[in-house]
């Protein structure tokens, strides 16, 4: 018998704005977040991106002053998560507390300019504080430092799952590792060296130039790539049983996280009901096998599940995009709504699924993030409603 | 009941040379392979030398030519390994499509990666297939291809404790009962990147690496790989594998103290190291050698030490310990996998591994420090320490396989 864990907190810096509800109320009100790239845009670079706008503003820190941007959105969600879970970082038992953040391209933009420093003025010229800054777990180093977590602060990296990775690690630390609650999360900064590399692997989605959940177009016919977004969202873990005891709000129980999207072919999803998909769709080629996966899953249900995709409105933000999934499906369980699903015109597949245009009101009894991966091979979590 | 978990193959890459046998005499016999830098000009360098791997990288993982051309120096690194070990494990083409792979680095592809962005820098068209293999999960992703896999990989990026984490992760794993048998690595490359950075941080040695010695004045980098195959006990024993030693303990914490710099009370280190004595059920006096973390800075080996004397108490003096980095250079990610292997192999072979250049010693490291080769020693427990940027901490401790 393993131990029930339990959601009880989510902090989210997207595009959207600071606060999970920020990134609700986009997602109720198909409202998308992207801005057009800073100029110039040299050709086929893509047009949009869903960028964070004020995080200065907002963490009002000094000693982060000068981090990356993924550790400040780093710590701008862990901080929103710790409060909406009532916890506070300077009263917890430090050795218990752990935290996983899963990256893709990490301080991304520090290490370019480390770099550049280095190839055009020498050795010489290389600063020691863009480096060790750059360094992929500086986002869970300074976190853990803020945060006064003692316990595991782990760093796991990959794409479209490293979500559900972050999430998979952090229940084993808290189920076989001593730690009692554990923050999980993903984080991703935009660059424009990493937009150029996916431009030139033709995975951006180009032409079109206005703002609207159209120009990214998951599981479309016309699905032409994806719009790039940053950002971070964490979700605070931990037992159930000391959840209820300290009288924390659940948002919901995770019943399954694990890696890769394929092996979720072992659950039996007979009995599941009221289900939503928050799918990691980014009209890319991972669509179809998304499509294919899930559509496995649920040949034998009864009523459909509903689907949302959450990119079209915040971009592609990759271990980040994983979390947020995650954290809509956690807060589609609470809130008993479903979002619109945020898929246009002519598709491909779906007939499992059931597509809607507006938000509904509805009891969620489970409740799913999933996504196929470039290279890590994807992932899925699932998670229920908590009865009582 | 908890499962137990055994090693039941390796690989190691390391500049000391490519295989068990070569790095085995190299640590037995204390050979240091730190050398002058070829990968990259080092002319404006204060320090110009490391431990660069000067094996051929070919293997049965990699053997088409077009795709050893195409990945990246570290995806190459961790094939050779990988290869060896599955091959020493009696696993070759016959390792179950579900074993998951956990692998820990702190660079990833940089090599490509800075190459492309060299490119672009100077103006010169920039080839994206120089990025295919950038990111830090991607290497894992090409063994899992290559070894014919479709199970999870675990990519996990904790600075200079990431090969340790990768092989407490799959400890974990088998302990619980998630997986019978997986595959953990270590590895990182020689990269311009690095090297700057860590010349930035004056943190290389302008001498030589010396642990724990009074003088020592800082660490040297090195690069390579090392590759474990781990299963469950009974599995191991089902199908006749021949069992190294076993992971008996597994610890980890961190320092919430500096991005850089380790905690100079060596708190976090001492809980990581409690927690794997405490997980294999063993007590301190029983561990009969420390594979320290040892880079050789100055504030690492001050802290490293006073977690020992917080662990150990008064047998914290006389417990014998060693760096091997002198040997083989710091390999960061891949430090934690490389020398959990040199730690079964000491054990393994009775022999402590010396901490090369060690002369003076210093009040603040108050330690047995093995400052000579060939000295025997029945090893029964041994513990492997890893630590990182961020304040990350890892401790594994081994157990000498007796046939139960």
């Amino acid at each position: 018998m393993t131990t029930a864990i339990v959601i009880t907190g989510i902090g989210a810096t997207s595009p959207a704005g600071f606060g999970s509800q920020a990134l609700w109320d986009a997602l109720v009100e198909k409202r998308a977040c992207l801005t057009p790239v800073d100029p110039p845009v040299p050709k086929g670079t893509g047009r949009l991106c869903g960028a964070i706008d004020g995080i200065d503003a907002f963490l009002d820190d000094r000693r982060w002053r000068r981090a990356a941007g993924i550790s400040k959105y780093s710590i701008a969600a862990i901080r929103l998560a710790l409060a909406d879970a009532g916890l506070d970082a300077a009263a917890w038992e430090s050795r218990e507390t752990g935290l996983v953040t899963a990256v893709t391209h990490g301080a991304i933009r520090f290490t370019r300019e480390f770099h550049e420093a280095v190839i055009k003025e020498g050795p010489a010229a290389a600063s020691p504080m863009l480096f060790s800054d750059s360094v992929l777990n500086a986002p869970a180093g300074n976190a853990s430092i803020a945060f006064n977590v003692r316990g595991p602060a782990h760093t796991v990296s990959g794409d479209l799952g490293a979500g559900t990775l972050a999430v998979s690690t952090a229940l084993k630390s808290i189920r076989h590792g001593g730690v009692k609650v554990c923050l999980a999360g993903g984080a991703e900064e935009l660059d424009p060296v990493v937009r150029g590399v996916y431009a030139s692997l033709g995975l951006l989605a180009p032409k079109r130039g206005s703002v609207s959940i159209e120009a990214m177009r998951p599981f479309s016919k016309e699905a032409n790539g994806f719009i790039p977004g940053e950002g971070a969202c964490f979700i605070v873990l931990e037992e159930k049983d000391s959840a209820i005891e300290r009288g924390a709000r659940i948002y919901a129980e995770v019943l399954y996280a694990k890696t890769p999207l394929a092996a979720a072919r072992e659950l039996n999803t007979d009995d599941w009901g009221g289900t939503i998909v928050f799918s990691g769709a980014n009209g890319t080629s991972v669509d179809a096998i998304e499509e294919a996966a899930l559509g496995r899953l649920f040949n034998n249900i009864q009523t459909r599940p509903d689907i949302c995709c959450i990119k079209p409105l915040v971009g592609e933000a990759f271990a980040a995009s994983g979390m947020m999934q995650a954290a809509a499906a956690a807060m589609a369980i609470y809130k008993g709504a479903t979002p619109p699903s945020n898929i246009e015109g002519a598709i491909n597949g779906l007939a499992w699924a059931r597509r809607t245009d507006a938000a509904q009101a509805r009891r969620i009894k489970t409740a799913i993030a999933s996504a196929a991966g470039f290279d890590d091979g994807g992932g899925l979590v699932v998670l229920k409603a908590v009865s009582d | 009941m908890k499962k137990r978990a055994v090693i039941t193959g390796v690989g190691i890459l390391t500049a000391l040379g490519a295989g068990l046998e070569a790095n085995l005499s190299g640590i037995t016999q204390g050979r240091s392979a730190v050398s002058g830098i070829t990968a990259f000009d080092v002319s404006g360098y204060r320090v110009t030398t490391g431990g660069e791997v000067r094996s051929d990288l070919a293997c049965g993982l990699n053997a088409g030519a077009k795709a050893a051309g195409r990945y990246d120096r570290a995806t190459r690194l961790l094939l050779k390994a990988a290869s060896e070990a599955v091959e020493r494990a009696g696993l070759k083409n016959t390792m179950a499509e579900n074993t998951p792979i956990f692998a820990g680095t702190t660079l990833g592809g940089m090599i490509g990666g800075t190459a492309y962005h060299r490119a672009l820098v100077a103006g010169r068209k920039a080839k994206p297939s120089l990025v295919m293999d950038y990111l830090s999960h991607v290497q894992a992703a090409r063994l899992r291809d290559a070894l014919g896999l479709t199970g999870a990989i675990h990519a996990v990026s904790n600075a200079c404790a990431s090969g340790a984490n990768a092989i407490g992760f799959a400890f974990r794993d088998i302990r619980s009962g998630e997986a019978d048998c997986a595959i953990a690595a270590g590895y990182d490359t020689m990269s311009e990147f690095t090297y700057a950075g860590f010349n930035s941080l004056q943190a290389l040695s302008p001498t030589v690496c010396r642990p724990f010695d009074r003088n020592r004045d800082g660490l040297a980098l090195g690069e390579g790989a090392a590759v474990l195959i781990i299963e469950e006990l009974d599995r191991a024993r089902a199908r006749n594998g021949r069992i190294i030693a076993e992971i008996s303990g597994y610890g980890e914490s961190s320092d919430s103290f500096h991005i850089t710099r380790p905690d100079p009370s060596g708190a976090g280190a001492a809980a990581a190291m409690e927690m794997a004595i405490d997980c294999a059920g063993t007590s301190p006096t029983q561990i009969d050698y420390i594979n320290a973390h040892g880079t050789g800075t100055p504030p690492n080996d001050m802290m490293e030490a006073a977690a020992i004397h917080t662990v150990f108490g008064p047998y914290g003096e006389r417990v014998p310990v060693s760096s091997t980095k002198p040997m083989t250079g710091h390999l960061l990610g891949g430090a934690g996998a490389v020398e959990a292997v040199f730690t079964v192999m000491a054990m393994n072979s009775g022999v402590l591994l010396p901490n090369l250049n060690y002369s003076a010693r210093d009040p603040a490291c108050e330690l047995n420090v093995i400052d000579k080769p060939g000295q025997r020693a029945d090893i029964k427990f041994a513990l492997s320490n890893s630590f990182g940027f961020g304040g990350a901490n890892a401790a594994l401790v081994f157990k000498r396989w007796a046939g139960r």
